[in-house]
């Protein structure tokens, strides 16, 4: 359970900053704790565009000090949720 | 044709489905759309944004777009309560597919696939085309005169034959839409749950009304076992939820499906919970799946040049997989 509750607890605290980021960088219109952690970035859901992206990507490699290569964000910044599995691998 | 050749033309070229419980309406009083809406309707004239309706005790109980067509509100989706306007006689046929774009071209011409996504336009009078779609692939939302729906699905059917274009079911886009995160009016829209519990929050307009946070919240899971809608989810001998949905994607060869679980639980990345039958879950993130059509650029690529679109396949990172 602890283990359980360790990993939950570091995801949390990976997800509100980068809520943070969305809301104060890239001015997302929502309170941070109405940005669902499944919603869509890009397209439909937060309907973020490519500068966005770039914004979020350094915004994210400065907070978390990761490097974030472009062909992985292609494939994983799709919702916050899996945005947040790509930094945790990084940082692994 | 089984539900899983559907399901690998829908991710693999283009399916084309009938969609007879999907509603449009039109309505010139704005006020009185926006009363009704949770959603913000501002949105650029021939733009569309996805919008939700919520009851009075928070019951997501429509799933829509709502559009702006030229100073009029357009809605169209599921669950559209009637206190918004009579429907249009229109039939929605629906196009999805990383090779959607290829195939309306057929049907259109050449330019005609090139639209925005979440945009519309009338290809004649009496017809309008909306680029939208809940399957991660391209998606074309056509409605036609009902007269000419079921003309369309088999003119697109003998175009695409070489496309390796099949008729799928409604199920079918289910599957595709679950697969990649996508609400699903009557699937988990049926079970009574708000909008914080569903993870739409995102298509709530602030200025609007308020609504509460919840104790719950869907969470993603897949498993290598078979998974029963309605089997609690346990941990450590406590109930922590319930399966709302499981379903065998045949392309990742495993069970995915969504569970109702604790806030405190509620995350994805861990693989230490079980049903109460004693099935393995692991909780994911969404989408559950890589789409061919992130990978490929209309114009630049082709059905028939497919082999040469750099795709990793459906089955995402292991990454994830944390604990």
């Amino acid at each position: 359970v602890h283990e359980v509750e360790a990993w939950i607890a570091e995801r949390e605290r990976i997800l509100d900053r980068l809520r943070t980021i969305l809301v104060r960088s890239l001015r997302v219109p929502l309170p941070a704790h109405a940005i669902d952690p499944d919603a869509m970035l890009f397209g439909t859901g937060l309907a973020l565009d490519s500068i966005d992206a770039l914004e979020l990507v350094v915004s994210a490699e400065e907070a978390f000090e990761v490097d974030l290569p472009d062909e992985d964000v292609e494939v994983h910044a799709r919702t916050l949720n899996s945005f947040a599995d790509l930094i945790i691998a990084r940082r692994a | 044709v089984t539900l899983e050749s559907e399901h690998r033309a829908l991710r693999s070229s283009a399916a084309v489905t009938v969609l007879r419980d999907v509603a449009l309406v039109r309505i010139s009083d704005w006020d009185r759309a926006d009363a009704i809406i949770a959603s913000s309707l501002a949105v650029r004239d021939g733009q569309i944004r996805q919008g939700l309706i919520a009851d009075e005790a928070e019951r997501v109980i429509a799933d829509l777009y709502v559009g702006n067509d030229d100073g009029e509100v357009i809605v169209y989706g599921e669950g559209l309560p009637a206190e918004l306007g009579a429907p249009e006689p229109l039939v929605c046929v629906a196009i999805n597919g990383p090779f959607a774009w290829e195939l309306l071209s057929r049907i259109e011409g050449a330019d005609a696939a090139a639209f925005p996504y979440l945009s519309f336009y009338r290809p004649r009078e009496g017809s309008i085309y909306f680029r939208a779609g809940k399957t991660g692939e391209f998606g074309y939302d056509l409605f036609v005169p009902h007269g000419e729906a079921e003309g369309l699905a088999a003119r697109a059917l003998e175009v695409g034959r070489d496309l390796e274009v099949e008729r799928a079911s409604v199920e079918t886009l289910q599957l595709a839409s679950l697969e990649n995160g996508f609400f699903t009016l009557a699937r988990e829209g049926r079970r009574g749950l708000t909008p914080f519990e569903l993870q739409l929050q995102w298509r709530l307009s602030s200025k609007k009304r308020a609504f509460t946070m919840g104790t719950r919240r869907i969470t993603y899971f897949s498993s290598e076992e078979a998974i029963r809608a309605g089997d609690a989810v346990c941990f450590h001998g406590e109930t922590i939820g319930e399966v709302l949905v499981a379903e065998r994607s045949p392309i990742l060869e495993r069970y995915v499906g969504i569970a109702l679980l604790d806030l405190r639980w509620a995350h994805s990345g861990i693989a230490a919970f079980a049903t109460e039958r004693g099935v393995s879950i692991r909780t994911e993130s969404a989408p559950l799946v890589n789409n061919l059509s992130t990978f490929l650029k209309p114009g630049r690529d082709a059905f028939a040049r497919r082999d040469e679109i750099a795709f990793p396949g459906w089955k995402r990172g292991r990454e994830r997989e944390a604990s």
